[in-house]
């Protein structure tokens, strides 16, 4: 009996996905999505790691951008100076609008707070798709700049 | 309609508005999906496109009391994961989007809120499973 419970209850669950998986698959088949994942090509730009020393002689150089993935009220609050704010969360016309003004052909380096902060690398890698390629994640953040002895810029 | 089917109707519409924007837009929600840096790249894209009409399917049984035991279990368990993605987001410091009723990526509501709001719809399905059974 009970056996035959959790099999009429599997059966039910399969049912309920399949009726799903048919949806969105004629629903999809009807209205065709044109297809911006372009993931292969993100794959084949490598997003380096900068260190201490790194992120220092490309700040004096004033050669490279910088990027931080936090958010606007983060930001607001200090930041590496002459940074630019792209808070992780920005798609699409948002994402666009942020990134509009930064250079292709400059370096750009990415952070956020600190060694357990992801948004960089997601920054990053959305910059990749936007195709930026020069491209560089400093994962000890603002942490690890303030831990270099320098300053923040507040707005 | 007695009072005992209200929270698996409200339960059922709240799913059910909760995945339009995601089945209008999937690679919107891909997107959302892909931030939250939990997901193998290969699964992004299938789970954009199934979860929203897996809610949508489970919603619209509740609502028509159709196998609504099956759908119960099924929303209860995605609301677990949502929780426990949600929560492992807001230990790592992820603000990503929730994605949880738009695919819009500014709309940012917090982390705390949107786990607290997947608490009270699951104790919604713990009751309209307690009252499936009595």
């Amino acid at each position: 009996m009970k056996i035959g419970k959790k099999l009429s209850f599997i059966l039910k669950v399969l049912l309920i996905c399949v009726i799903s998986a048919g949806l969105a698959w004629s629903f999809n088949s009807l209205r065709p999505v044109a297809s911006d994942h372009n993931s292969s090509a993100v794959q084949q730009i490598e997003i380096f790691e900068i260190d201490g020393a790194g992120l220092i002689e490309a700040f004096e150089s004033g050669e490279a951008v910088f990027i931080d993935a936090r958010s606007d009220s983060d930001f607001a609050m200090g930041h590496i100076p002459g940074a630019t704010n792209v808070p992780s969360w920005a798609v699409h016309a948002e994402l666009d609008g942020l990134i509009a003004s930064i250079p292709k052909d400059k370096m750009i380096i990415v952070y956020c707070d600190g060694l357990s902060c992801g948004k960089s690398k997601i920054v990053a890698r959305k910059l990749a798709e936007k195709g930026f390629s020069k491209l560089a994640v400093y994962p000890d953040g603002l942490d690890g700049w303030l831990g270099l002895g320098k300053d923040l810029e507040a707005n | 309609m007695s009072m005992k089917s209200l929270p698996r109707i409200i339960l059922g519409l709240i799913f059910i508005i909760a995945c339009t924007g995601k089945i209008l837009d999937p690679l919107a929600f891909a997107e959302i999906v892909r931030n939250y840096q939990i997901l193998p790249e290969i699964m992004i894209l299938p789970v954009a496109y199934f979860l929203p009409w897996l809610e949508f399917t489970c919603g619209a049984m509740l609502v028509c009391g159709v196998l609504t035991e099956t759908a119960t279990i099924i929303i209860s368990i995605m609301l677990i994961l949502f929780i426990a993605v949600l929560s492992a987001n807001l230990y790592r410091g992820l603000d990503v989007a929730c994605g949880c009723f738009s695919t819009d990526g500014s709309l940012k509501s917090g982390m705390v809120e949107t786990i607290v709001r997947d608490i009270v719809l699951l104790v919604f399905a713990v009751m309209s499973y307690k009252f499936k059974k009595s």
